[in-house]
């Protein structure tokens, strides 16, 4: 295995996640590439885009052998950020191309709060596309990047109750039960990807457009049917009067 | 996650979505900022050694308040400019230059940390130790911990512990556990109060009398023999009053309690919205406000029942043997702790301990500051690389800063034993740990004062610019009066003209401790930067960069 980072994104990704596997690190891709392995429409002209980047995931064990096993991977750390925020978050960089990794520990937190690893081991080398599809959805202030992925994941995957290259309504039924912020966030983006699509913003073909809209549909029929927890239903009492998201902030590095 | 343009497409996106949570909301820095000025642990135990002067209490916390909000504004300030890891250090360093940022930041933010740690221990002993023992039976173990230097210097070592686990519990459950406390220890804080409000002078003499003979092993009558006692050693600080003159003069003491909202700012780089002024402002402030308001609660409710003249007495008859000026053990053998002593008011002693354990969650909540906001420091000095690179190393299984705590603890360890017997007159030093720290914040207050013209590009480009009183800016007026502020109190510290603090030129072992901590920094920066230059780094040339996160 070579020791310095590879030209081509998707070999590198392999690499990487092979070599930590064979380490006992349980590394997933997440982020656009991990969209693209999953979708061929990714690829569409009309939902293409650049991935300029790594993100993946590890538990909290993985977090901890991070340091040594990407500098042995020939990446360099960012020290100043790793030293304040390793425990939950870590980057490195590909000074020779150019790259960065961005890692999270244990959990996803962005906007909101999505707990990944319990499910890391089902799939390789992504998170489930049920997850997948929601470090997407949770975030409040959508990019057109986020926009086209979420539309190439709903276009080439079927909402439904399996892992199987289906975007797993239960498992987002079930953290959305629990979390009114999620729920609420994700009902937002659900309308945003609505609009796009109404205002024209890619040309997709009718039956393309329908598949979207149908499957918008559905998985909000079923979170919605879904029991909710009493904690869910105290906050959406208060409703959107308070702030029910994280504040996202851009990092200068 | 890891992308990096920004994109628009209509009025959909408003912004690119990606970046980092930060470990703290604004609300846990209110919280950091309100703990940094306690009104249990620094505030309680700063006025019962104020026994001695003429100022009014209560005036003298308001004024010095008022003063402290402009340090609030300054900090705040700077925030919003750099809202870096490494407050002090990284806004010295960047505008002042390096080796007076180093310097001051070092000193105020690390070394004087060590002579915290036996203060800390001195709090924890009498707030929560002695009564706990006293009001569980252990009457020999309580008197132990409260007056042997022994029992001290284990309980620094119990402090030292328990800041290291704090460290090693990273910013976010840091921040969960000092939630935690803090609304237990406000749960604490409201009975007490309560306690105060509904007692009666008769009653809390009464209950006073009959309780601590079997408690502590007091004589007959404690309330009456406290009072002769505290009148003979000395007692005189009056509530309100005092002129003008005397006020003035209690204010170095008064800023040992009072002068810290600002303690979070080394944090500042991991709390989220800090490039918002106002926010900034308002968390450090309330803290500030809020705090002054208990504080101004605590003395009318201590004259309605303690009655102030008891409280005083208590307070000079303690310190008057504490600081070793008598060998007679005062009638009330322990510090007088004002929630003990209310405690007493009520009935058995599962309540008493419920109250003495509810409010010592001011200690607990608070205890992780001697050393959280200096780590920051720590890192940021050795990212520069002034200091070695293993300083800001981490574990890899804890994420502890393993070197960069030993080098906060084992020091602690030997100053505490060094003020636990009173080497060197250490016990005499206590006011230094205000001074050198004072010297720090005029530093960072001087960077604040000429940012606007030393560094313009940065300043107009920050959202302070828009500030501005007169024509002036905000930065610049507000650090005008926060500096004549600290000059004043270092003139009061240092000159002494009134003898009243002990650490000043008159203090031979305060002199000798002061020199040795500047000249420690000075030789660290001087020796590093020479080093890094033999390894072809130029420190310079670092500061010319603000750092980034």
């Amino acid at each position: 295995m070579s020791s310095l980072p590879l030209d081509s994104l998707q070999d590198e990704l392999t690499r990487i996640v092979d070599q930590a596997e064979s380490e006992g690190i349980l590394l997933r891709l997440l982020g656009g590439l991990a969209v693209q392995l999953h979708s061929p429409s990714a690829n569409h002209r009309e939902l293409q885009r650049s991935y300029p980047d790594l993100d993946f995931i590890t538990d909290a064990k993985g977090g901890q052998k991070l340091p040594s096993f990407l500098t042995g991977m020939g990446y360099s750390p960012d020290k100043r950020f790793n030293t304040l925020n390793g425990a939950r978050r870590q980057l490195y960089f590909d000074d020779q191309h150019g790259r960065q990794i961005d890692i999270f520990v244990g959990a996803f937190e962005m906007c909101h709060k999505l707990p990944l690893a319990p499910r890391l081991p089902i799939e390789s080398p992504t998170i489930p596309l049920a997850e997948l599809m929601l470090t997407k959805a949770q975030i409040v202030e959508l990019n057109r990047k986020d926009v086209l992925d979420l539309l190439a994941l709903f276009l080439d995957h079927p909402v439904g109750i399996s892992d199987d290259e289906t975007i797993n309504q239960e498992v987002i039924a079930a953290l959305c039960a629990k979390d009114w912020g999620l729920y609420t966030t994700l009902q937002l983006t659900l309308e945003k990807l609505r609009t796009f699509l109404t205002k024209g913003e890619v040309n997709l073909s009718d039956a393309q457009l329908q598949t979207l809209t149908g499957r918008f549909q559905q998985l909000e029929t079923f979170i919605d049917a879904a029991p909710k927890t009493t904690a869910w239903k105290l906050r959406a009492k208060i409703g959107k009067r308070k702030r029910w998201y994280e504040e996202v902030e851009e990092v200068q590095r | 996650m890891a992308s990096s343009s920004r994109d628009t497409t209509g009025d959909l996106f408003v912004r690119k979505a990606t970046g980092l949570v930060r470990s703290w909301s604004v609300f846990d820095a209110f919280v950091y900022a309100a703990f940094s000025i306690n009104l249990v642990t620094l505030g309680l135990y700063i006025f019962s050694q104020m026994y001695f002067l003429e100022g009014g209490l209560l005036p003298t916390l308001l004024i010095s308040s008022a003063f402290i909000l402009f340090e609030v504004l300054v900090y705040a300030a700077l925030i919003a400019v750099m809202p870096r890891s490494g407050g002090d250090y990284v806004w010295q360093s960047r505008i002042l230059g390096g080796g007076i940022g180093f310097v001051l930041a070092i000193t105020g933010w690390w070394f004087i940390l060590w002579l915290w740690v036996p203060l800390y221990s001195d709090m924890f002993r009498h707030l929560f130790l002695t009564p706990i023992f006293g009001l569980l039976g252990a009457k020999d173990l309580a008197l132990w911990f409260g007056q042997n230097p022994l029992g001290l210097f284990l309980t620094s070592l119990v402090v030292c512990g328990f800041v290291a686990f704090y460290i090693a519990i990273g910013m976010k459950w840091y921040a969960r556990i000092q939630k935690y406390c803090f609304w237990l220890g406000l749960a604490g804080l409201a009975i007490f109060f309560g306690l105060l409000l509904f007692g009666s002078p008769e009653a809390f003499q009464m209950s006073l009398n009959q309780e601590m003979p079997g408690l502590f092993g007091t004589a007959e009558n404690v309330y009456t023999a406290t009072m002769a006692a505290g009148q003979e050693a000395g007692a005189a600080a009056p509530m309100v009053g005092g002129g003008l003159g005397a006020i003035l003069m209690a204010m170095p003491f008064m800023v040992f309690f009072n002068l810290w909202p600002n303690w979070g700012t080394a944090l500042y780089g991991e709390i989220r919205g800090a490039t918002d002024f106002k926010r900034n402002f308002s968390g450090m402030a309330w803290a500030l406000i809020i705090t002054t308001a208990l504080g101004v609660v605590f003395f009318f409710l201590v004259q309605k029942t303690f009655t102030w003249d008891f409280y005083m007495n208590a307070n000079a008859a303690w310190w008057n043997y504490a600081w070793g000026y008598t060998d007679q053990v005062p009638p009330l053998p322990i510090w007088p702790n004002p929630i003990l002593l209310a405690s007493m008011m009520l009935p058995g002693r599962f309540l008493k301990i419920l109250v003495v354990l509810l409010i010592s969650f001011w200690w607990f909540g608070w205890s992780g500051t001697v050393f959280l906001s200096s780590t920051r420091i720590i890192f940021a000095a050795a990212f520069d690389r002034l200091l070695p690179e293993k300083v800001a190393e981490v574990d890899e299984k804890t994420h502890t800063p393993v070197v960069a705590l030993l080098l906060m603890v084992v020091p602690s360890i030997i100053v505490s034993a060094l003020f636990a017997w009173n080497v060197f007159s250490f016990q005499s030093l206590t006011l230094n740990s205000t001074l050198v720290i004072a010297v720090t914040y005029l530093g960072t207050t001087i960077a604040a004062i000429i940012l606007p013209y030393r560094k313009p590009e940065l300043y107009n480009a920050s959202p302070i610019a828009k500030y501005k009183v007169f024509g002036i800016p905000l930065i610049t007026v507000g650090g005008v009066i926060f500096a004549a502020f600290l000059i004043f109190l270092l003139y009061a510290w240092l000159i002494d003209p009134l003898q009243l603090y002990g650490i000043g030129l008159a203090n031979t072992s305060s002199i000798i401790f002061l020199l040795v901590m500047y000249g420690l920094a000075a030789a660290i920066y001087f020796g590093f930067k020479f080093y890094r230059k033999r390894s072809g780094i130029n420190i310079d040339q670092v500061y010319q960069e603000i750092p980034i996160e």
